[in-house]
């Protein structure tokens, strides 16, 4: 290659041509500006291409009217930066381009100094960058020079704002430079390949200084040139986002190396970006987390230019990946700043406080390693082993879009089938399949074990910015060692265990909009937007109710506690904000799930609601949240060491915050306590769920207990020794059960389910479909059930065992409420025939329910009362069927008839089927069922009478008949069949429903986010400004 | 402190400590008395859909005596029975033929069926009838050479039975039959208990009953002589009516033949109505079915209350079975009749029946009649039954007697202690029905004369303001029995 001085020997007096490449993206005001700084230039022989977007024609034209030799060009909007200078670069005949932004000024003599610069280099693969000053004030620096590590990613050399002290003067220290303002040889440049069109908008310029490197060149800043530089090119109306910044670097990094060493690079990748998941999924970053696989599929997607663009490099004989080695950071930059900028946010956290950034970060490091490998280790056999369907936790279909598409039905099968609306909790599990690559068994590994590391990372987060170092880990420490979540699992309470996931984050925003003005850092959370807090505990909300509708009322009992513990701290600060901002919240979350809540039928459903007899626990085994296998009503005492401390030594805020939080447990205690003495007039919730706040409540008096202790109590010997010993021994006493929990390995989950002893419940398809009859405790079925006159509940399932759809319940129809009396009439013993009075409701088997999990293994356990069990054992028409176990007793009809029979005309209207045969027993669809029906014989359809129900034999519909109240009857005796439907269909009007629906949460995630980044640059705002103001002092 | 605090403070701790000493004086026993009520034959209401009767222990013409059921429709509507005859026999009957028998019982009237007009071969049958609602029940007379036995069907199956009676001495024989009528087999482990111990034969660990038949065992067979046996029939899958028959051969021996009900349940406190102790030595039998020893207390309250009588304890060690000899030592010396309250104190349950057995000619011949409440009554035949344990404010029993029987009675006692109980007894018989009211005070027994309220067959229906236990007593010329009134379904206490 020729070197430059070499060509300028030739004719010294004639300056090298340059031309100016100016992509521009909605330029503003500031345009003019960078216009005026051209045509100030002295340089005698450059011209300028500006390339433009389709609807800037005009107004750029405008504005260069007095720019001599000056181009316009424009391309597609959807042209990237990269792709608008390849296409001058070709299409130039100039020796040098200058390659700018069109927010970047020059400087007078700029583009001599760039130029003077070049031509002093002597060598044609020198790139040579102007010195960037802030576009405001000439005095300080905006980033140009940058370093970067072996994945891409890289970092200024310079601050936004920094003083200009010379220190972008020599580039020497540079890996490459901004793209705002550079200068390069356009055949070096073409011979590169220019930019990469790939990586359009971000990440071209270290592409570009890569490449440079890699054959050989340098990059140099001119100290000679300087540039003013405006930035903030993200906050322009249609600038493209960085989402993709991964992918492009490991394009770029990809291109430029060497074959041999292409393994041992993308193993690095894969390795980095594994951490950087774990990271991400810690902090519950969860745009990150879809950004990383994102990054892969992305390459994947485009292997083709990625082979030919890194050819081109490879096999030019300049090449050497080598060198470029010496010159990159060591590591990874991106987890560095990460790691950087936690530190610096607890160091401003801690500023008022004084607390020592190094102690910090050992107790805070060092607890957090402990509880979260406790947490690990407790779960650790739940990593190795198929999870057992226990109680709420059921299977989730394998077929991915199964749940979404019932959820678009208007046909609930629940009960005895009505039209109704499904929850949205069905898509969500859709869409959070769709996270896990469709894995159903992953979902549900996800729905059990992720809930507990959520809800400890939330209570830590709580105490996060405070200015204890201790205040966090006892936090957590308390909320994961609480017995509550693991007795939740033991007890396949799903409900209870999602509510303990999302409780600390409800909380925060509750504290976050109460938090006084000027009490960021000081404790809790800081404090937040109201409208932020309002729309993201309204989707929290809305999540947990999509799955549990009583998630609101748990808001209710939180929220009311709290304001009943604010009037006795005598502080209703905050109280109307925390009100408010709960009301539009359950109101908001409420309209989200407003079609499956107008569907619930009874209270016990929108519940989940247990018996309102009372049990045999005592108030102490609730006070100590032992009502389950985990936890003891005597070491649960020690907790209320450290929850009183902050009554008694509290100030301030704290105090107030303790009675607040005492406030809710106390209402939580108060209702746990009617539920077991049977005082309640309706069912409730299980107690894990009423008690979910006493859980949080614990934890927050916890952390409340170690800020006294550490801030309040200086200098105050006694009392500090006092405090601590009640917080140390609380804490170590209330965290044995997790260390009984972690010794498990499983969280007390049970090892097996009833899976096997359930098998008898499979028959063959072409025997029809049928219903199952699941009776005992609701809380032991778990999902939704109708409460019998007795003290145990019923549910029904289809074909078996019910999934995941079991959890929602639906509108109790006619049909259901008759097979609810019939139900009620064999417990009570009022038949002995109770199969026969089955029959009309397609119910093959009866499921007596006594406990969730195989004896002798530990799950929820309510024993069906002997009168009961003897009534269901003394019918005539009842057998015993099944694997004996203790826990479950199986009955079998042996006056069944099919869900869909075909029947004798004369028997239709009788009330009772007799010698039935199934029909149309294929079910193809949620919604359909297909087959045969057999002559001389009519159908009768054990639905709730529908008229979105049609059958159809050989493609003529059959007509009605009337089969009673509670079923359907289809004429098709004088029909000859070959082939029958009996189809539902969904009425339009539930369509438009379910799509608002679908719009609203879409809708409400968009404006979520919108409100979180308009926040979260305000707090970044802040957290800078603070950093910023640190660095001047 | 700072005084702002105390209040929350004081509130917090108070609330807590308040909290725990209320629900530690609140008493629980409640809870667990609710959920363990008796199971006991009862008749169902008229909100049953239907109800169900299974008479186990009914002999064909070729067994000891020939047996018939009464079905007694008490309401006033026609009901639709479905009666079904099952055969048994000391061998496993497998596929054994059911013969089934429609019904319709007119209101307020009594069909009877001889049992070996369905089922001729058998020696054994047992019968289930479905009745298509309550109101309905159901008694079986059984007539052989050695004398009549009057007894009520039971209106359950269970998985454990307690027969407290019977007899294997030279002269006697007791046969149990244990009935499944479900569709399923049944397993069931049987012992005896005596004066001479404990006995469980290996045959009889793991017997199956198949399904829709029934099983005799011949007690005498499996244990010893013995003056008392009390049965235990503990189902291991399945639920079986077990039911005993009791015969007495005469001759040197006393003569009689009575079927003992099964207890399907034990209960803290058990009521006999109306003992008459001239009728023969009163033996009252008490059974422990527990593994811990229990202390019964009995009280004796005699029909007028003519004097008050001590209460007096029996102690009896799980798994055993004790015959109190009531009229020992002289405590009932004057009393023509008395009702009998058994209990424990601590809620231990167990279970109770009386037996009443004739003195043989050689010992008592002096006492063949005996004069009580100016009635003669005949010390012939012997009678077991079970008591009550659960009081009810309307009763039902059918009732067959001559027209010349005047010594049998319905005996009514008041169990309160301070109230006085107004009671209106209903008969009823081929669709018509007539009153008859009645007052009985606290603690006290009336006898009614059952001639005096009909004669024939008739169901007899007592509706009381206060709960009641009453007991029919049917006196023929050579036999007895007594047997207590069924309470509604539903209002037992």
């Amino acid at each position: 290659m020729q070197s430059a001085s070499d060509l300028l020997t030739a004719d010294e007096t004639a300056p090298p041509d340059v031309r100016i490449v100016m992509p521009t993206v909605d330029p503003g005001p500031w345009f003019e500006e960078v216009i005026s700084s051209l045509s100030a230039q002295n340089y005698s022989s450059f011209s300028t291409t500006i390339v433009h977007g389709e609807d800037d024609g005009v107004m750029i034209e405008s504005q260069v009217a007095d720019l001599d030799d000056v181009t316009l060009e424009s391309l597609p909007a959807d042209a990237g930066f990269g792709e608008k200078v390849n296409a001058i670069a070709e299409a130039s005949t100039e020796r040098l381009l200058l390659i700018m932004h069109d927010d970047v000024a020059l400087g007078d003599g700029a583009v001599s100094g760039l130029v003077h610069e070049w031509v002093r280099r002597r060598d044609e693969r020198s790139v040579v960058g102007a010195k960037l000053l802030d576009w405001n004030d000439s005095e300080r620096l905006m980033p140009a020079g940058f370093v970067a590590d072996r994945f891409g990613q890289t970092r200024f050399s310079a601050q936004p704002g920094d003083l200009d002290q010379g220190q972008q003067d020599s580039g020497s220290d540079h890996f490459g430079t901004s793209t705002a303002c550079l200068l390069i040889s356009r055949e070096f440049f073409l011979s590169l390949g220019g930019f990469d069109e790939g990586v359009k908008w971000h990440g071209e310029a270290h592409d570009l200084a890569l490449r440079v490197r890699s054959l050989g060149g340098y990059v140099t800043t001119a100290a000679g040139a300087a540039a003013r530089h405006r930035g903030a090119f993200e906050g322009r109306e249609s600038a493209p986002s960085d989402a993709n910044l991964r992918g492009r670097q490991m394009r770029s990094v990809l291109s430029a190396t060497k074959t041999s060493s292409l393994p041992l690079v993308i193993l690095s990748f894969a390795v980095l970006h594994l951490i950087e998941m774990a990271v991400a999924i810690s902090r519950f970053n969860f745009r990150d987390v879809a950004r990383i696989p994102r990054a892969w599929f992305w390459n994947l997607s485009r292997l083709g230019s990625l082979r030919s663009r890194r050819s081109m490099l490879v096999n030019s004989t300049d090449f050497n990946s080598d060198d470029v080695q010496l010159v990159r950071q060591r590591g990874s930059l991106r987890l560095s700043e990460s790691v950087d900028r936690r530190i610096a946010e607890r160091e401003i956290a801690s500023e008022d406080g004084g607390g020592g950034s190094g102690t910090l970060s050992i107790v805070r490091g060092m607890g957090g390693i402990v509880i979260g490998g406790l947490v690990a280790f407790g779960a650790r056999r739940l990593f190795t082993t198929d999870l057992p369907r226990v109680g709420e936790f059921r299977t989730i279909p394998d077929e991915f879009g199964t749940l979404t598409t019932d959820w678009w039905s208007g046909l609930r099968t629940w009960g005895m089938g009505s039209d109704g609306f499904a929850s949205a909790g069905l898509p969500l599990l859709d869409v959070a399949g769709a996270l896990l690559l469709g894995s159903a068994s992953a979902l549900e590994f996800a729905t059990l074990i992720a809930p507990i590391p959520i809800g400890v990372i939330g209570a830590w987060r709580l105490f996060a910015r405070s200015r204890s170092d201790w205040a966090p880990v006892a936090c957590a420490l308390l909320y994961a060692a609480s017995p509550l979540p693991y007795n939740a699992i033991s007890g396949g309470s799903a409900s209870a265990l999602w509510l303990y996931a999302a409780l600390p984050w409800i909380f925060a925003n509750l504290v976050g909009v109460a938090q006084p003005v000027g009490a960021t850092g000081v404790m809790l959370a800081r404090r937040r937007d109201p409208g932020a807090a309002t729309i993201s505990l309204m989707f929290i909300l809305a999540v947990l109710t999509a799955f549990n509708p009583f998630a609101i009322g748990s808001l209710i009992i939180l929220v009311t506690g709290l304001l009943l513990g604010s009037l006795l701290s005598g502080d209703m600060r905050g109280a109307f904000p925390v009100m408010s901002v709960s009301l539009l919240a359950i109101f908001g979350a409420g309209v989200l799930n407003a079609p499956e809540l107008l569907s619930l039928g009874s209270w016990e459903q929108f519940a989940r609601a247990g018996a309102t007899a009372p049990t045999d626990l005592a108030l102490t085994d609730i006070l100590t949240l032992s009502n389950g296998p985990v936890g003891s009503s005597v070491l649960g005492w020690a907790v209320f060491a450290p929850a009183l401390a902050p009554l008694l030594l509290g100030v301030g805020q704290k105090f107030t915050w303790a009675m607040r939080v005492w406030g809710a447990m106390l209402l939580s205690f108060g209702i746990a306590w009617l539920v077991i003495r049977g005082w309640m007039p309706v069912g409730m919730p299980t107690l894990e769920v009423i008690l979910a706040p006493v859980a949080l409540g614990m934890a927050v008096l916890g952390g409340l207990t170690a800020v006294t202790a550490e801030l309040d109590l200086r200098g105050a010997r006694f009392r500090v020794l006092f405090a601590s010993a009640l917080a140390v021994i609380g804490v170590t006493v209330a965290g044995i059960p997790l260390l009984d929990v972690a010794s498990d390995g499983r969280w007390e989950l049970a090892r097996v389910d009833l899976s096997t002893t359930l098998t008898s419940l499979d028959t063959a398809p072409e025997d029809g479909t049928y219903r199952v009859v699941w009776i005992g405790d609701a809380h032991v079925l778990g999902g939704a059930s109708i409460p019998t006159e007795n003290d145990v509940s019923w549910a029904s399932s289809l074909d078996g065992v019910p999934d995941v759809r079991a959890l929602w319940g639906g509108l109790d129809t006619e049909a259901t409420a008759a097979l609810g009396d019939v139900i009620d009439a064999g417990l009570a013993g009022q038949t002995s025939r109770l199969g026969q009075q089955l029959a009309p409701f397609g119910v093959q088997f009866i499921v007596v329910v006594d406990q969730q999990a195989p004896v002798p293994e530990i799950s929820r356990s309510v024993v069906v009362s002997d009168n009961e069990t003897a009534a269901l054992n003394g019918q005539l028409d009842l057998v015993r069927d099944g694997v004996v176990n203790p826990a479950v007793t199986i009955y079998r009809n042996t006056a069944w008839a099919p869900v869909n029979s075909a029947i004798a005309p004369a028997t239709m209207q009788s009330g009772t089927i007799e010698n039935a045969v199934p029909a149309v027993v294929n079910r193809v669809d949620h919604e359909t069922f297909e087959g045969q029906t057999r002559d001389g014989r009519d159908v009768f359809v054990s639905w709730q009478p529908s008229a979105q129900w049609t059958f159809t034999v050989d493609g003529q519909v059959a007509p009605r008949i009337d089969a009673g109240e509670f079923a359907m009857g289809f004429e098709t005796a004088n029909t000859p069949s070959t082939a029958a439907q009996l189809t539902y269909t969904t009425l339009l009007r539930d369509r438009v429903v379910v799509i608002m629906q679908a719009l609203a949460w879409i809708i409400a995630f968009m404006v979520r986010r919108v409100f979180l980044s308009s926040e979260r640059r305000i707090v970044r705002g802040e957290v800078l400004t603070e950093q910023g103001s640190e660095r001047l002092v | 402190m700072k005084v702002f605090r105390v209040p929350g403070l004081l509130i917090v701790i108070g609330l807590l400590v308040g909290a725990v000493i209320i629900d530690r004086s609140i008493d629980t026993t409640e809870v667990e008395a609710a959920s363990a009520s008796a199971v006991v034959s009862a008749v169902a209401g008229d909100d049953a859909l239907s109800s169900t009767w299974f008479c186990a222990a009914s002999t064909g013409s070729d067994g000891q005596a020939d047996s018939e059921v009464l079905l007694s429709n008490t309401r006033a509507t026609p009901a639709q029975a479905t009666v079904s005859f099952f055969a048994g026999a000391p061998e496993t009957l497998i596929d054994a033929p059911v013969v089934e028998q429609a019904v319709t019982l007119p209101a307020l009237s009594i069909q009877s069926l001889r049992l070996a007009d369905f089922m001729p071969e058998s020696p054994i049958i047992s019968v289930a009838v479905e009745v298509d609602g309550g109101g309905v029940l159901v008694d079986k007379i059984s007539s052989g050479p050695t004398g009549v036995a009057r007894t009520a069907c039971s209106s359950d199956a269970a998985t454990d039975w307690v027969v407290t009676s019977g007899s294997t001495v030279p002269g006697s024989e007791l046969q149990l039959v244990v009935f499944n009528p479900f569709p399923e087999f049944a397993t069931v482990d049987i012992d005896f208990v005596s004066e001479v111990g404990t006995r469980t034969p290996e045959d009889l660990i793991g017997l199956t009953i198949p399904s829709q038949a029934s099983r005799v065992i011949d007690v005498g067979e499996v244990v010893a002589a013995s003056e008392t046996i009390s049965s235990f029939v503990r189902a291991r899958s399945g639920q079986v009516v077990v039911e005993g028959i009791q015969s007495f051969e005469g001759g040197d021996s006393p003569q009689g033949l009575s079927v003992i009900s099964g207890s399907p349940d034990s209960a803290s406190e058990w009521t006999f109505a109306g003992v008459t102790p001239a009728a023969g030595p009163a033996g009252l039998v008490i059974v422990n079915p527990n593994e811990d020893e229990i202390l019964v207390d009995i009280e004796v309250f005699p029909a007028s209350g003519e004097r008050f009588i001590e209460p007096f304890q029996v102690v009896l060690q799980g798994g055993q079975n004790d015959i109190v000899t009531l009229l020992a030592e002289g405590r009932l010396a004057g009393i023509s009749s008395f009702s009998l309250v058994a209990s424990t104190a601590d809620g231990s349950r167990f279970v109770a029946g009386m037996e009443q057995r004739p003195a043989s000619e050689e010992e008592e011949p002096e006492n063949q009649v005996i004069a009580v409440d100016e009635v003669d009554v005949p010390n012939t035949g012997f009678a077991a039954s079970l008591g009550q344990p659960l009081e009810s404010v309307r009763l039902f029993t059918t009732v067959d007697i001559s027209e010349d029987d005047e010594l049998s009675a319905l005996h009514v006692f008041n169990p309160a202690t301070d109230t006085f109980v107004t009671a209106t007894a209903t008969v009823a018989v081929d669709g018509a029905s007539r009153e008859v009211e009645l007052e009985i005070g606290p603690q006290r027994t009336v006898r009614v004369p059952l001639a005096e309220l009909g004669t024939g067959r008739y169901s007899l229906r007592i509706d009381a303001s206060g709960p009641l236990v009453a007991t029919r007593e049917i006196t023929g010329l050579s036999s007895r029995s007594w047997a207590p009134l069924l309470p509604l379904r539903g209002l037992e206490e």
